[in-house]
């Protein structure tokens, strides 16, 4: 398999007042293989959502280079990040985050509509939908749901316009672990299906053992953690 | 609890400031109501007292009484006085105002005395004034105390055979062919005994001042007087308290400034106690009090319903943000609720949290208040503010009492969302979050309809109603404060209804889109049409904003407008004046017929004052009581008008479009016609008179009103609706106070014929100004110049006259302030519905630019919101108050103007008028809106996603 995302010395610190600066990664080389479920775990504060950030260009990194798919993310401008990101990658957030005045369906939809999806949506919609288990739930608010049906909403919207990557932060940090286990089920489902990649950050142990690839961000420097 | 509280108030900073800032206004608004109350009423007591003084020409606080002694124990002229001081002392302890001028006159009525020069009997009095040298001035001869310094022969003599010394007046002079040295004998018996007083004339005597103070009863009241000696008039009051008794007469002059609303009421009963109990007693503010008081029940009125929708507006802003914060701490109630704590302790915690909040804010809006009456006082029209003197507008004891109602009321509109938010624990505030309704209780239980439908119905009975209500406004009734109430119930129920439409509009359009709107249109439409409940709040608010800001910007407008309209049609030119004329009267021995003659003073006199702006001047005859005779019906109280057709047509202004053809082809046909009449329509209509007919016109005497002294003959060249100074509709008092309409009917004619045939006679001059001329100047000039005026009337100054009325001064007043404040309001509102929505989308917005939505995009998601809710609020608060001008206008300017007018009244709309208002309400959302852009461009992805999982 080929990598899809690689960084190369990436550095990132924030400033904390008095001039000084709080260096939270410390030049991580991280690669994530195509197809595959790459898992960061981590201790609060590790600064493993800080990489996550950075890899799906919601943050830029301080210093290093961000590649995917052999392109180096610097040289594109905010609206071509923001276009590579609509097109080629899907999200999906601990908090869930679903549009609450939307139903699921047209959660799945917005999406859709985003990415200027060109296929059949309503199909698309459908399928994704009973993908997460959920086809029989399409006409319900997220406020009707529980947390572990929101998730899936989520997880199906997040694929549902066919993006090349996830990235997943805690998405199962609010989920009981029956729910959190269903959840990385279907990641490796997807994967299977839909052949996506998906980068996941997780403090669970209990889930280290579904990653293709485990990685270890230890106060800001990562470590490549082999399978066992 | 303080602390806890403090914390609760700190961790919320900018709802709360909100929150305080709607009771600020609450407080501040309440509050206006007894300052402007009793400052418009000081304000309306001592303009009806200074017009009595203008316009009667007479002191309006007098009190009078008259009556006489025949007790033997008042045996001098200080005793009786003496007596009469108690009258001024009973009357100074109930109504307590400073004296500023009594007039004590005594005088005996002795019979016939003979007059030593023509050996006439004539009746006289012997009268004492106190006071009298120092109010009278000799005009011939000299004083009774300075008889013996006088040069008349006669006088002389007449002192050296013993004759009593006194005066005259020049009116009892004049009228009775006095002079001074004449002698007049006086016989009568006195305890058996013949007495034989002989009495001399040695001056002649007039009054020093002319201000009316002293001389509120002038010498010329009392003809056939003569004047004593104080002393001499003791010696004479032993012969007459036995033989008639002495007549007294004792009137005083009040302070009138002293008399304000506080004590009006107050004074009112008492004098109705004086005229009670004293026969003689007398007083000529009685009637005025009274009409005050009548008043006083319209302005109450009138202010409580300006008040309560502005009241309502605020009560239901504190509500909303005390939900919101609520809303917020629902999480907070249940928890405490879950650990046991008592709903009574909830409730009490917020009751004390609200009470702070409450109590601080009605104490800010107590000096805010008085702010704003200052500014409402100080308004021209409808949000124009001038400088005006405005100290009458005094704080007073009762805005602390008006505080304390906007205490009560913000505490309540602020604890009563606790009460069923308090009931939840935690779980079933989970279940019940579920359940919560998307749509607001009034558009599911459809609650515009019926307040539309009452609002409708009501506006039908009172149209079919106006003609009585205008009377009772005229006769000085109470105004029914549902006419006003009535408009406000319209735009609250055509306001709601607008935006349920507004919302099927937007969900109409959605469908049509469909699955073709783009990402930020479809989350606008969905954000829309989903989160109506909340976002009706605030569309509420702008409908009713927007709506009562122009429909009170109008009707402030067209009662202003039609006001002055129907003012410079009464007057029919800039300036006019009436002078007093001197008449020549004499009796004809053979017929007894009185004789009168007047005499023209010189025209040329007033052309100084073309010096002053003056552009055009006639003579205008006006003449209310003639008769006319049509074929054999006759028509009487006709005004007649006698112009010179053109110098009238240059000087006097006609609005146009009031009659078939411009007015100035009906001058022409009179001019081209010495013997041609113009009359009105009226008058045509009821006798069925056609342009051509003969009418004879007859005028009664001056002097005498029952005597008809000269006809003319005339024919009609034209037929009017409306002429300069006319009105085709009076309204006449009738002697219950109730008010009649009658037909005023106008005949037109030359003015050289007029004067020919009934002899010359005072007429009016009316004058046209330029635009630089001070109509001030000109009646300053009048009265240096010592012309005697009936009446000086210049429309410009009666236009400000009018303006600063009472009640137009309250509309234009609480008009500006509340639309201040409910713009206030309104713009807080959006603000802070506005931030907390974008608080409250924060992570919406991370995971919407995660997804790869732009910035660009979210900015725009945010405009069509704005349209579809903003927009479309703000329109159909436009329309509504357009709506509402057209239906109410002409019902409630007849709180303010007569119905029936040869101007009918009009609804006047200024396009500037609402684009002041919409530029204000523009600048508003342009505000937040920039500040609302600023909050999203500033926000961080990341760092809403991470506030998101937190």
């Amino acid at each position: 398999m080929s990598s899809i995302i690689r960084t190369e010395k990436v550095r990132r610190s924030f400033p904390i007042g008095n001039r000084e600066m709080l260096e939270v990664l410390k030049g991580i080389d991280f690669e994530a293989e195509e197809g595959a479920l790459t898992i960061l775990k981590g201790r609060s504060g590790s600064g493993k959502t800080t990489l996550l950030n950075i890899l799906s260009l919601l943050d830029d990194p301080t210093s290093g280079k961000v590649i995917i798919e052999s392109r180096d993310m610097h040289s594109l401008s905010l609206s071509q990040k923001e276009k590579f990101r609509r097109y080629n990658m899907g999200f999906v957030f601990q908090s869930v985050a679903l549009v609450p005045i939307m139903t699921a369906y047209e959660n799945v939809d917005f999406a859709l509509k985003l990415a200027n999806y060109t296929g059949d949506r309503d199909a698309r919609i459908r399928e994704v939908l009973s993908i997460v288990g959920l086809e029989k739930r399409m006409s319900h608010m997220p406020a009707q749901m529980s947390g572990g049906e929101q998730q899936r909403v989520a997880i199906a919207r997040a694929v549902a316009h066919k993006p090349k990557i996830i990235f997943a932060d805690e998405p199962t940090g609010a989920l009981d672990t029956a729910s959190g286990l269903a959840v990385i089920k279907l990641f490796k489902q997807l994967i299977e299906k839909e052949g996506i990649t998906i980068v996941m950050t997780t403090h669970d142990p209990n889930l280290m053992c579904f990653g293709d690839r485990v990685y270890e961000m230890e106060d800001g420097e990562l470590s490549y953690v082999p399978a066992e | 609890m303080f602390r806890f509280i403090r914390f609760k108030i700190a961790n919320k900073k900018w709802l709360n400031f909100s929150l305080l800032i709607g009771i600020v206004l609450l407080s501040a608004f309440l509050v206006v109501f007894p300052m402007f109350k009793e400052g418009s009423l000081d304000k309306l007591i001592q303009t009806m007292m200074t017009e009595s003084l203008e316009k009667k020409n007479v002191f309006p606080a007098a009190m009078e009484t008259s009556n006489k002694i025949d007790i033997p124990d008042y045996k001098t002229t200080d005793q009786v006085l003496e007596f009469m001081n108690g009258y001024e002392k009973t009357w100074t302890t109930y109504v307590d105002c400073d004296v500023v001028s009594r007039q004590q006159r005594l005088h005996v009525a002795p019979g016939y005395i003979d007059d030593s020069l023509s050996g006439r009997s004539r009746q006289f009095y012997f009268t004492y004034y106190d006071e009298f040298n120092e109010h009278s001035k000799v005009v011939y001869g000299v004083r009774p105390e300075d008889a013996s310094e006088s040069t008349d022969e006669n006088v002389i003599k007449a002192l050296k055979e013993g004759a009593i010394p006194c005066t005259v007046s020049q009116y009892t002079m004049d009228n009775e062919g006095l002079a001074v040295g004449q002698v007049f004998e006086y016989k009568f018996k006195y305890k058996d005994n013949e007495e034989r007083w002989s009495l001399v004339i040695v001056g002649i005597v007039e009054e020093k001042e002319n201000d009316g103070y002293y001389w509120h009863h002038r010498l010329a009241e009392n003809n056939r007087e003569l004047y004593f000696t104080k002393e001499q008039f003791t010696k004479m009051i032993p012969y007459f308290t036995e033989r008639g008794g002495i007549y007294y007469e004792e009137t005083i002059l009040l302070d009138y400034t002293q008399i304000d609303s506080t004590n009006a009421e107050n004074y009112y009963s008492y004098l109705k106690q004086f005229r009670k109990m004293d026969k003689g007693y007398k007083d000529n503010f009685l009637d005025l009090l009274g009409s005050f008081l009548e008043s006083r029940k319209t302005i109450n009125i009138v202010l409580f319903t300006f008040e309560l929708p502005i009241v309502a507006l605020l009560l239901l802003f504190i509500y909303m943000i005390s939900s919101q914060i609520l809303e917020m701490e629902t999480g907070e109630i249940a928890m405490l609720k879950s650990r046991g704590v008592s709903r009574f302790q909830v409730i009490r915690l917020y009751l004390l949290q609200s009470a702070v909040i409450s109590f601080a804010g009605s104490l800010i809006g107590l000096p805010i208040g008085y702010v704003f009456c200052k500014i409402g006082a100080s308004t021209d029209s409808f949000l124009v503010f001038a400088l005006k003197d405005t100290s009458i507008y005094k704080p007073n004891v009762q805005m602390l009492l008006f505080a304390g109602i906007g205490f009560v009321l913000a505490l309540l509109f602020m604890t009563i969302p606790v009460i069923s938010l308090s009931k939840y624990t935690i779980t079933e505030r989970s279940t019940r979050k579920i359940a919560k309704r998307s749509v607001a209780l009034w558009e599911k239980f459809f609650v515009d309809i019926p307040i539309l439908g009452i609002s409708l119905y009501l506006l039908y009975n009172y149209l079919k109603q106006r003609e009585s209500i205008s009377l009772t406004v005229i006769s000085g009734g109470s105004i029914d404060p549902v006419i006003f109430l009535d408009s406000s119930l319209f735009i609250i129920g055509c306001g709601l209804l607008a935006l349920r439409l507004i919302h099927l509009i937007v969900k109409l359009i959605y469908k049509i889109g469909d699955k073709k709107w783009k990402p930020a249109e479809y989350v606008s439409f969905l954000q829309i049409i989903r989160n109506s409940r909340k976002q009706g709040f605030i569309s509420v608010f702008l409908v009713m904003t927007i709506a009562m800001g122009i429909f009170n910007a109008n009707l402030a407008r067209s009662v202003n407008e039609n006001m002055e309209q129907r003012t410079e049609y009464n007057q029919g030119c800039d300036y006019r004046f009436a002078e007093k004329w001197g008449v020549f009267t004499k009796t004809d021995m053979s017929t007894t017929e009185t004789l009168w003659n007047y005499t023209e003073p010189d025209f040329r006199r007033f052309d100084v004052l073309k010096d002053l702006g003056v552009e055009k001047m006639t003579r205008v005859l006006i003449d209310n009581k003639t008769e006319i005779k049509v074929d054999a019906v006759k028509e009487a109280n006709v005004m007649l008008m006698g112009i010179s057709t053109k110098e009238f047509g240059e000087t006097a202004e006609l609005k146009a479009g009031l009659n078939d053809v411009h007015w100035y082809n009906y001058l022409n046909d009179l001019g081209q016609k010495p013997d041609g009449l113009i009359i009105s329509s009226n008058l045509a209509e009821k006798h069925n008179i056609q342009v051509g007919q003969k009418i004879t016109y007859s005028r009664y005497s001056p002097i005498s009103s029952q005597k008809l002294y000269a006809s003319s003959t005339g024919y009609v060249v034209g037929i009017v609706d409306a002429f300069p100074g006319y009105e085709s509709t009076v309204y006449v008092e009738n002697a219950d106070g109730t008010v009649t309409k009658r037909e005023n009917f106008l005949i037109v004619a030359n003015y050289q014929v007029v004067m020919k045939d009934f002899r010359m006679r005072p007429y009016e001059v009316w004058m046209k100004l330029s635009d630089k001329a001070d109509p001030e100047a000109i009646t300053n000039t009048l009265n240096e110049m010592g012309i005697r005026t009936y009446f000086t009337q210049s429309t410009e100054e009666l236009i400000k006259e009018q303006r600063n009325s009472t009640l137009i001064q309250i509309t234009n007043g609480m008009f500006s302030i509340g639309f201040i404040i409910s713009i206030t309001v309104c713009g807080v509102g959006f603000l802070i519905y506005w931030i907390l929505t974008i608080k409250e989308r924060e992570l919406i917005y991370g995971i919407y630019r995660s997804m790869g939505m732009t910035m660009g995009e979210i900015i725009r998601m945010l405009i069509v919101e704005q349209i579809f809710s903003s927009i479309f609020a703000g329109t159909a608060g436009f329309g509504v108050g357009m709506l509402t001008t057209v239906l109410f206008t002409k019902l409630i300017s007849v709180v303010y103007l007569p119905r029936i007018h040869n101007i009918p009244i009009e609804v006047i709309f200024k396009p500037e008028d609402s684009i002041k208002m919409l530029a204000i309400v523009g600048f508003v959302l342009v505000i937040c809106f920039i500040v609302i852009c600023r909050l999203i461009k500033n926000m961080n992805i990341t760092k809403a996603l991470k506030l998101g999982d937190d």
